[in-house]
């Protein structure tokens, strides 16, 4: 790669070709502050400005996050016009701008808040020129309050670029610009999949998850509620980074002491239900392929995606695996074998679901997830939100000594702590599968072929003669293209597509902490498979509380009383919101 | 023509143009979607809080924000206009000056 020379701020700095200003900057160590730009997702409108430089010769000041930077070019950062451009625009937001950063949801982490704190700014010189607009409160999962929207956009290019929904937009409001709605309709009313990957993105507090901790703090003081609770994979290697840990770091043990003294009557592992997925969705998969059904399977554990599916492909819900996803597979057995175990009145279960995602929220809302006779899943808290009920109650949560889950749903292998990660469901399945059909163990259980941040992956196994040919992908810019594979006609061979709604799968879901960034992603992907490695057990069907769980009460896989609840049926939403 | 009246007839141009300007910002970069947005809202007078009470300098600084960080010709042209108006009349934006209708110019 070819590189040349320039100057910033009066020091030489090489660079490759391509290079932006602002990189270039920071390779010497000088930071240009930036709003709007984001790099993981190709975010790079230039919609802030605040991010201006002076380049020797121009007569106007040129945006650092998009400027690609040139042989010979005179950069300063720091001049009087440029900290006055930053300062005015910065002020003018903040003009327009509710000053509630001590109630707002990202005190903490605003990239607006700690840009006023950069810039000194002590005093708003500008007056309000905009009126208050209503919430949006319409989704389950998600709030949306325009009076805290910055313009940046990234949401705008996350939901069509990222994701390929499109439900937010950017517009104008009473004649102002302003980030809004598909034909202005109440999010819950779009086809948004209540991913929450917007919130990610979000600088500010414009978007973000509806809060349930107050519910949950009702629950646990409530004499006559049993309150269980299930933790998801990706909230293992997760919910530490809110705590000043490396992202990745194992916290299972922590979490676990952490519910006790928060008062739940049990503390179960989402981990199990995801091996029990595996024997219930990989036993489908093989009456699929042994009776002539509808192939590719595809997976059903992530509720985004299954909403994408509903409302952008409905034609191809045949293909959807009928399990449920894991959360509420738990959700059911608690208020059904776990009641009766202990004797207990379901109506007196209270099932509290932590998940990396806010989708989840959605799903435990759906009608259909009674399977119990009543919601198996009463409240889902995203990681984000356990975080703070911990600081609540005062727990220095790095510090915890470790402790373990409950029986009869607590221990879940390395196959479902995969689960959390892009190509782990498929991963799983197959060490499951394999065994299952062949009755030989499978010598390498890393399936390098299905991990990884690549969007579209494959693999193939053989089976007796058949060769399995598996597809993953992650984030639904890359669900999109391989259902459009599959509507072609291109896929027949393929036996079996993971997908999963969010970029990098449930660790880098829409209720996981601030930041998640692709490095972030990574990481956290790092400590799924090191605790997979780390783990005794390794395969689904070799879990003995699973076991147990067939032996005890739901006999076989796809047997009756799995159908009854640990299977579902899907909506055909269609693709236009209906505009009210 | 006098002086005076050819003053009257700036300040009138002035801020037609500048209400077109605001009319005309796509809302894509922050400095023209906000700083028209606080020219209108001054020209208006529909500014809250201290309804638009901003020093001159403040002005001048807005508009030379404008025109130096603006992403296209439109914002960029706005803000030279506010500092050239300011130039030949530091009073220009100063808040309860008398205006012309507001609707001159103004999308609907
Ligand atoms: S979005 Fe940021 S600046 Fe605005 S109220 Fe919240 S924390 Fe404060
Ligand atoms: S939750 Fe997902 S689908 Fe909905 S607006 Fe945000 S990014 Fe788009
Ligand atoms: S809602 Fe958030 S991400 Fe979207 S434009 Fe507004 S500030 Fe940016
Ligand atoms: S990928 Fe995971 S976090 Fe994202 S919507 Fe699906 S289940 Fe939720
Ligand atoms: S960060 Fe460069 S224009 Fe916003």
């Amino acid at each position: 790669m070819s590189t040349f020379t320039m100057i910033i701020d009066g020091r030489r700095v090489e660079v490759p070709e391509k290079t932006t200003i602002l990189e270039a900057a920071a390779k010497i160590g000088v930071k240009i502050p930036t709003l709007c730009y984001l790099k993981d997702i190709g975010h790079d409108v230039g919609a802030c400005r605040i991010c201006v430089v002076e380049i020797e010769g121009e007569p106007e000041l040129v945006t650092a996050c998009n400027t690609p930077a040139a042989p010979g070019m005179v950069v300063r950062t720091n001049t009087e016009a440029v900290r006055e451009a930053r300062k005015v625009t910065l002020e003018m937001i903040l003009a327009n701008h509710p000053e509630e950063c001590p109630t707002c949801v990202r005190n903490g982490t605003c990239e607006l808040q700690a840009l006023a704190a950069a810039f000194n700014i002590r005093e708003v010189r500008f007056p309000r020129t905009r009126p208050e607009f209503p919430l949006d409160d319409s989704a389950t999962a998600l709030i949306r309050d325009p009076n805290k929207c910055i313009l940046c956009r990234r949401c705008v290019t996350v939901c069509r670029q990222v994701q390929s929904v499109g439900a937010v937009e950017f517009g104008k409001v009473y004649g102002e610009p302003a980030v809004t709605t598909l034909l202005h309709t109440p999010l819950g009313e779009t086809n948004c999949v209540q991913c929450g990957q917007c919130i990610l993105v979000c600088p500010v507090g414009a978007i973000y998850e509806r809060d349930d901790t107050d519910r949950v703090w009702a629950a646990l003081a409530d004499p006559h509620k049993h309150v269980v609770v299930q933790t998801a994979p990706a909230t293992h290697v997760a919910l530490g980074d809110l705590f000043g840990l490396a992202p990745g770091t194992d916290i299972t043990g922590r979490m676990v002491a952490a519910f006790r003294r928060l008062g739940f009557d049990a503390v179960f592992d989402t981990n199990f239900t995801a091996d029990l997925t595996i024997m219930e969705e990989g036993s489908e998969l093989l009456e699929r392929i042994n009776n002539g059904g509808v192939l590719p399977q595809l997976t059903s554990c992530s509720p985004g995606w299954v909403k994408f599916i509903e409302h952008f492909y409905p034609e191809l819900l045949p293909h959807l695996s009928s399990a449920k996803s894991p959360q509420q597979m738990l959700g059911a057995l608690a208020k059904t074998f776990y009641a009766q175990k202990r004797g207990l009145n379901p109506d007196e279960v209270f099932v509290v679901s932590v998940m990396p995602c806010t989708a989840k929220k959605f799903e435990a809302a759906r009608p259909e997830m009674k399977a119990s006779g009543r919601r198996d899943v009463d409240v889902v808290l995203t990681t984000r939100e356990l975080a703070r009920m911990l600081r609540e109650a005062g727990l220095d949560f790095a510090n915890l000594p470790e402790d373990d889950y409950d029986e009869p749903m607590g221990l879940g292998t390395g196959a479902g702590q995969i689960f959390g990660a892009t190509g782990g469901v498929m991963e799983a399945a197959l060490r499951t599968v394999y065994e299952l059909v062949t009755g030989k163990p499978l010598e390498n259980l890393d399936i390098e072929e299905v991990r990884g941040l690549a969007g579209v992956k494959e693999a193939a196994v053989p089976l007796n003669g058949l060769r399995v040919k598996a597809l993953v992908a992650h984030g639904l810019a890359n669900a999109r293209a391989v259902m459009e594979r599959l509507k072609a006609g291109e896929l027949k061979d393929y036996h079996f597509i993971e997908i999963m709604c969010c970029p990098g799968g449930c660790i880098g879901g829409g209720g996981q902490p601030i930041p998640t960034t692709s490095t972030i992603r990574e990481m956290r992907i790092g400590g799924i498979y090191a605790r997979d490695r780390a783990l005794a057990l390794r395969k689904s069907h070799e879990n003995p509380q699973v076991q147990k769980l067939y032996e005890e009460f739901l006999e076989r896989p796809l047997g009756h009383k799995s159908h009854e609840l640990l299977h579902t049926t899907y909506t055909a939403r269609g693709f236009q919101p209906r505009g009210e | 023509m006098s002086g005076e009246a050819s003053l009257a007839e700036e300040r009138t141009l002035g801020e037609f143009v500048l209400r077109r300007v605001h009319a005309e910002s796509c809302g894509e970069c922050l400095p023209c979607a906000l700083g028209t947005r606080q020219i209108a809202a001054v020209l208006n007078g529909t500014a809250g809080g201290n309804g638009g009470a901003v020093e001159a300098a403040v002005w001048r600084a807005l508009g030379r924000a404008m025109r130096q960080a603006a992403k296209c010709g439109v914002g960029r042209i706005g803000g030279a206009l506010v500092e050239e108006l300011l130039d030949r009349d530091p009073d220009f934006f100063a808040p309860g000056r008398k205006r012309n209708s507001g609707d001159q110019g103004q999308e609907g």
